[in-house]
């Protein structure tokens, strides 16, 4: 049996009435939708509540999931399209002085990451990321960290594959700039 | 084109086969673009050494419970609605119910009022008007006389007299101004009650 064919029979069973295969469903995606959240936002608490609406909308939406892409792309795409929204709201509260500006300031107990060596290099990574415009953020961490190709990518965002090479291109240019500039 | 924007396309997969092959070949005839190069990878690598983040994995266990307990939540939030309607439903029950007790009380009103204004001649309609502003059909006889003394004050008040010396005051056919104002039926003294609350009040 196939990843895609088990996606298939776990959304059916869940839309039958079976709970326990939204759970296997979330077990399969939760690493994959807390880090793209996470590397959005550069924060754990954020990336949280990211996770929470994701999952929330797949529970919500899975029943009229048609399987017309796979189930890993849809899930991507209320990933991407959660974290987007959530920079837009972030970014509001803001302006008008809600928050402090680069995120919620966390206590490192908070954190889900403890470890010093994995700390340091999600801080550098979490630092360069954020000095970049979210769509192109996102367009990199898809192509970065996930390894998707532009159709893939394409796919997930709803923009043309030209417009995601020009964001990529773009976004990569600016993080080794970032990186020579942190280097000298 | 610039060298780094090459070189990103290079890594990016971006170049068809004779864009590469023509960059691989300047690679080899110029150090300097090798180096520019091997800084970028370098970087690259940097950024995929935070693939590896070691995390804490008790937070994935307890995503799924932690979704339950919002989920159970909101279907509760849900229900509020229907709780909500239920509540607005006995609210306006008990908004009808009031008004149709205050209805009743007011028709008793009205026949009071209607026991007290037996008379009806000219001038006394400003009377009328401040019985139903003032609710006055629904006073007390202890209210009636309060309302009557003060009236009385005003009247008194107009005349610049006091009940006290209203006796040293004579008219031409020798009666004194008491026993005037108690010569008075009530049609006269409603008519002047009537100009005195036209003059001081409306």
């Amino acid at each position: 049996m196939t990843e895609e064919a088990s996606d298939f029979d776990l959304v059916h069973k869940f839309v039958g009435g079976d709970e326990t295969s939204f759970n296997k469903i979330v077990l399969r995606y939760q690493q994959k939708i807390y880090w793209h959240a996470r590397r959005m936002t550069g924060n754990h608490l954020d990336a949280d509540e990211i996770v929470q609406e994701v999952l929330m909308v797949l529970y919500e939406k899975l029943k009229d999931f048609k399987f017309q892409s796979s189930l890993y792309t849809w899930i991507y795409r209320i990933t991407a399209t959660r974290s987007i929204n959530y920079l837009r709201r972030r970014n509001l509260r803001q302006i008008f002085s809600f928050e402090e500006k680069g995120g919620r300031l966390i206590k490192s107990k908070e954190d889900i990451v403890s470890n010093i060596e994995s700390k340091e290099k999600l801080e550098k990574l979490e630092s360069v990321l954020k000095k970049i415009p979210p769509k192109q953020r996102e367009v990199f961490l898809l192509r970065n960290f996930e390894e998707l190709s532009y159709e893939e990518i394409s796919e997930i965002t709803g923009k043309s594959v030209g417009g995601l090479k020009a964001n990529y291109f773009h976004a990569l240019k600016k993080i080794m700039e970032l990186m020579k500039e942190d280097e000298i | 084109m610039k060298s780094e924007d090459r070189i990103i396309l290079y890594l990016d997969n971006q170049m068809n086969e004779a864009e590469r092959a023509s960059f691989e070949k300047e690679l080899e005839s110029s150090p300097q673009l090798k180096t520019e190069l091997e800084n970028y990878r370098k970087f690259l690598n940097k950024i995929d050494d935070a693939k590896d983040i070691v995390a804490d994995e008790e937070y994935f266990v307890e995503m799924i419970p932690k979704f339950h307990g919002r989920l159970q939540l909101k279907q509760r939030i849900k229900f509020m609605p229907k709780l909500a309607f239920g509540m607005t439903t006995v609210a306006a029950v008990l908004v009808i119910l009031f008004f149709a007790l205050n209805k009743g009380t007011n028709k008793t009103v009205v026949q009071n009022k209607a026991a007290v204004q037996t008379t009806n001649y000219p001038g006394s309609s400003d009377l009328n008007i401040l019985s139903d502003q003032y609710n006055l059909g629904a006073l007390t006889p202890a209210e009636i006389a309060y309302s009557n003394s003060v009236l009385d004050s005003l009247l008194y008040k107009e005349l610049n007299l006091s009940p006290q010396n209203l006796s040293d005051y004579t008219f031409g056919n020798t009666q004194d101004l008491n026993s005037i104002v108690q010569g008075l039926n009530q049609k006269e003294a409603d008519e002047i009650y009537n100009q005195l609350l036209h003059k001081k009040i409306f």
